[in-house]
Order: structure tokens, then sequence, then C-alpha cells
């Protein structure tokens, strides 16, 4: 005889929660690690922790902020696994070609070389700009996690912000308009 | 916000409009249903072996271990038993390691979040090529751990001492060999990394981590030398191997730029140095960073470096760090290591 398993409430709620904020999970995951395939794997390794420990996310007081913290997490330890095959195979170095401001996709092209540009930004630090700038989340927040105090997460800022500008180049007055 | 905040968010504010992700959009690997049936694999198991722990707890307590404990002088001593500090004394060291595995301690660095023994052959004329490191974080300390709960990914090893105990699926560092993560305290977690040409690794790692103390009494770091403190750096840590050892000093605690003064046997001058006047009647080579000062006594060398190079500046210059190098003494006999000293930096 086949026994069929019913889903108990707790798993359909897990499944409804997980389905609403699929959109913003994978955002964070790409912002964080810079690639579609990586983002999908953070997100599947962070909902999968997730599962057996869904009665005290549901339960938190800010169950959005739980899972934030498994996806960086996620992150970070990925990152670290694939430390050495980044170093061995490096990556390009070069970015997407510059948009023209007169392009009719300058928005889109725009957000495509920021994007390759905060990929080449050290793990940490690039963790840090996302969840600064992207989430605006308060720095006790930001050092709680990624593991560090508040007075790192600055300097990680400021580290980061000058990686980001050393990956564009002139790019981050000519082409994103600023300074 | 201050200045580079605002720059950032400026900087950044493309990335804001993106919005989230369709999803699951065609051609997106993410499964509800895949995590919801490995979630409950995983329960499963942490289920069973809750269960399996109370079980043989209480079977130990009621009938084995008063046996075994009234016939059996029980050697070591529970690493669980001391609270983990949230940061460490740089100047003490609080791990002890005895050989194990084929593996036995070479080197030990200490610092404000983690201390890490470094590990060689036990028997280095024997032909093996086993190396590896223990690394113990102070409570909550492991880069990336959020909060009480957290845990390594890996399957479960068998406990350490009563602990939970996970195999990394890879060495966090990269490389070959394999890691052995287990919590030695409440909140603090420690690793052991080990490779080698020994086709049974994992045991070998496990044996590693079995033959770590944490509740001992912490040991003070000795070093071959003293040295006054520079004004305004901080102690971050510091090194020991057999041929000397260095302390690494930095202008916060945080992480960031190291000043690093030490004295090693038979140091040289790094590829780029230039020969500069002699330091305390000692010749003396420097580049950019670093200064090394040579014939210092006993075969001894004092190095001192700063990383990364370009940080030189937040120490002073290269002339300040040629300073401190010269403000290190060596002991009477640093080729002894009965006779290197606590406290060196006085």
């Amino acid at each position: 005889m086949r026994t069929v398993r019913t889903a108990s409430l707790e798993e359909r709620q897990f499944t409804e929660y997980v389905a609403g904020r699929l959109p913003q999970l994978r955002r964070t995951a790409l912002l964080l690690c810079g690639d579609h395939h990586r983002a999908d794997d953070i997100v599947q390794i962070a909902i999968t922790r997730l599962y057996p420990r869904w009665r005290r996310a549901r339960d938190a007081q800010d169950t959005d902020a739980y899972v934030r913290a498994i996806v960086v997490r996620s992150f970070l330890n990925e990152q670290r696994r694939r430390w050495a095959t980044v170093w061995l195979v490096g990556s390009s170095t070069e970015l997407p070609s510059v948009p023209s401001l007169t392009s009719a996709d300058a928005d889109v092209d725009t957000r495509e070389v920021l994007r390759a540009a905060l990929d080449r930004v050290p793990p940490k630090q690039r963790a840090v700009l996302v969840l600064r700038f992207l989430h605006d989340l308060p720095v006790g927040e930001v050092a709680e996690l990624v593991g560090c105090s508040e007075a790192s997460v600055k300097s990680l800022t400021v580290r980061g912000l000058a990686a980001l500008r050393r990956v564009l180049g002139s790019r981050a007055s000519e082409t994103m308009g600023t300074e | 916000m201050d200045e580079t905040e605002r720059d950032a968010a400026e900087l950044l504010a493309p990335l804001r409009d993106a919005g989230p992700i369709p999803g699951p959009a065609p051609g997106s690997s993410v499964s509800i249903e895949r995590a919801v049936r490995a979630g409950r694999r995983r329960k499963q198991v942490w289920t069973a072996a809750g269960s399996a722990a109370v079980v043989l707890v209480v079977v130990l307590t009621v009938g084995v271990l008063p046996g075994l404990l009234r016939g059996i002088d029980t050697g070591r001593i529970d690493t669980a038993g001391r609270p983990a500090p949230d940061a460490f004394n740089p100047m003490w060291q609080v791990v002890q390691v005895g050989s194990a595995g084929g593996y036995a301690p070479v080197g030990y660095e200490t610092g404000r979040y983690r201390q890490v023994v470094e590990l060689g052959d036990e028997k280095p004329d024997e032909g093996a090529t086993g190396s590896g490191t223990i690394t113990v974080y102070a409570q909550g300390r492991v880069p990336g751990q959020l909060g009480p709960d957290w845990e390594p990914l890996g399957d479960r090893a068998p406990d350490v001492y009563g602990r939970p105990a996970f195999w990394l699926p890879a060495p966090r560092s990269g490389g070959d060999g394999v890691e052995l993560a287990w919590r030695w305290s409440a909140d603090a977690w420690a690793f052991v990394h080990i490779s080698g040409t020994f086709p049974d690794l994992r045991d070998r790692a496990h044996r590693v981590a079995q033959s770590v103390t944490t509740d001992g009494e912490e040991q003070p770091v000795r070093l071959p030398f003293t040295l006054p403190r520079p004004d305004g750096l901080t102690v971050l840590g510091t090194r020991t191997g057999a041929d000397g050892g260095s302390v690494l000093f930095g202008t916060s605690v945080e992480e960031g730029a190291t000043l690093e003064v030490g004295a090693r046997l038979g140091a040289e001058p790094g590829p780029g140095e230039q020969p500069i006047a002699d330091i305390g009647g000692h010749p003396a080579t420097a580049d950019g960073s670093r200064v090394t000062v040579r014939e210092v006594g006993a075969g001894f060398s004092v190095v001192a470096e700063v990383e990364p190079a370009d940080a030189v500046a937040q120490f002073g210059g290269i002339e300040r760090v040629a300073a401190v190098a010269g403000s290190v003494q060596l002991v009477d006999a640093p080729g002894d290591r009965a006779g290197w000293v606590p406290d060196p930096v006085r």
C-alpha cells in the first residue's frame, strides 16, 4: 500500500513563505555573488537550512532578517569553499562594455557594469556594501550578519568602496554619474 | 550618514532600482520541494542524533561510566568544560596539543579572536609528508558565524568529547586534505585541517581533535627577545616556532595592517632589500616595508615588516619600522628555548 504524506501546517507555511520571498532571496544572493547559477545554489542551500529551523524563524521578531542571515551565511560559507578555485581559475578582468548614456538601454547596461564590478570586490567587503546600501541595514545588524565588529563594518565599507572605485576606474564618474 | 556612506549609496544606487528577480524563473534551479525533502532528512537526523545522545547519556550515567571510572584512569580532561571567551589575550596560549595521528605541533600563532597550532610530521625522518593546522576560535568569532545556533555546513562526524562535529565539504583554505570542525564550548568552534599521504586522513583528523585541550592551564607566550611597546601600537598576536618568534602590532584591535617584529634563526633579507646604515652595530637592509637586521647573535636576525606594504605610513614610515627593529633585545641564548622569556613586550 502506498502511503501519501500530507504536508503539515508548518510545512505549508514554510512553502508559502519561501515562494513569496524567493525573488528577494535570489536578488540578495545575486548581489552577493554576481552569478545567477551560484545565486540559485546559495538560495537552495539557504532554504534547505531554513526548513528544520522554520519554527524558530517563523517566531522570530523579524523572520525576513532571520532568513536573510541564513542567505548571507550560506554565501560566505560557499565563498570560502570556492576560494581555491577562484585563485586557480581566475576570472575575466574585463568589465562589460561601457554603456552610452544616450542608449535606450543605458540603465540596464549601467547595472550590468556595476554588478560586474561589485563581483570583483572581496566577498566580505561586498557583503557589507550590499547589506548596508542595497538593503539599508544598520551597521549593528550588518556586523552581526558578517560576524565582525561595528568598527570593522565601517572599515570594510571604506575599503569596499575604494575597491569598487578601483575596478570601475574612470567609469565611476563617467558612467555612474557620480563626483 | 558620512561622506563615504553617501558616496557608496550614490554609486550603488542603480542596483537599488533593479527590483527583485522574478522566480522561480525558467532555468532557475531553485526548488522549494527539494529543500523540503532535504530539510526533512536533516531534521530526522537531528532528532535521531538527539534521541541517541539521550539514550547514551542514560546508559553511561546509570550503567557504564561508574564502573569505568572505578577501574580506569581517564587520563585526559574533557575540553568542553571551560566557557569560551569572546576574545583571547594574545600574550597567552590557551590550547595545548599533544602528538596524535602522526602529527605534532611545530608552531603556534596567537590572536585576539583565534589561536592556531601549526602541525607537522610527528616523525619527519620516516618519510611521511603530513602537515596541518588546528584553529580554535573565541566565542562567536568564526568568520561568518551568525549567532549561537550557527554550525558549519557539512556531514556530521563522530563527536569530539561529546561535542558535535562536522566534516567540512572541503578545507576552508582550499587545497588538499580534510577538515573537521567541532564545538569546543558553547557558541565556540575549533577546526582541524590536515593533509598528507596517509590513507585514513579522517581518522587521523579526529584523533588530532581529541588531542586538543582547551581547559588546561594557559601558558604565557615565550619568545627569544624583548622589546619596549611601540607608542600607539597594540599587540594583536604572536607567532612562535622552533626557529624563533614574533609579535604582531596594529594601530587598533580590529582587523587591518600589522607590523610584525621578531627574531628568527638564519632569517635572510627579502629579495628587494638594499643595505642601509647599521642598526645597533649590526648590518641591516630594508625595502619600503621591511627591515632585516642580521648577525644579531647566535645566528639570529631581527625582522620588522609591515603588511600590507602600502600601510607603512600608518606605522610612521620605514624609519620608524627600523627604529622598532633596533629596539629588539635578544635573550642571552636565543638558540635554547628554555631561555625564552614570557611577557616579551615591556
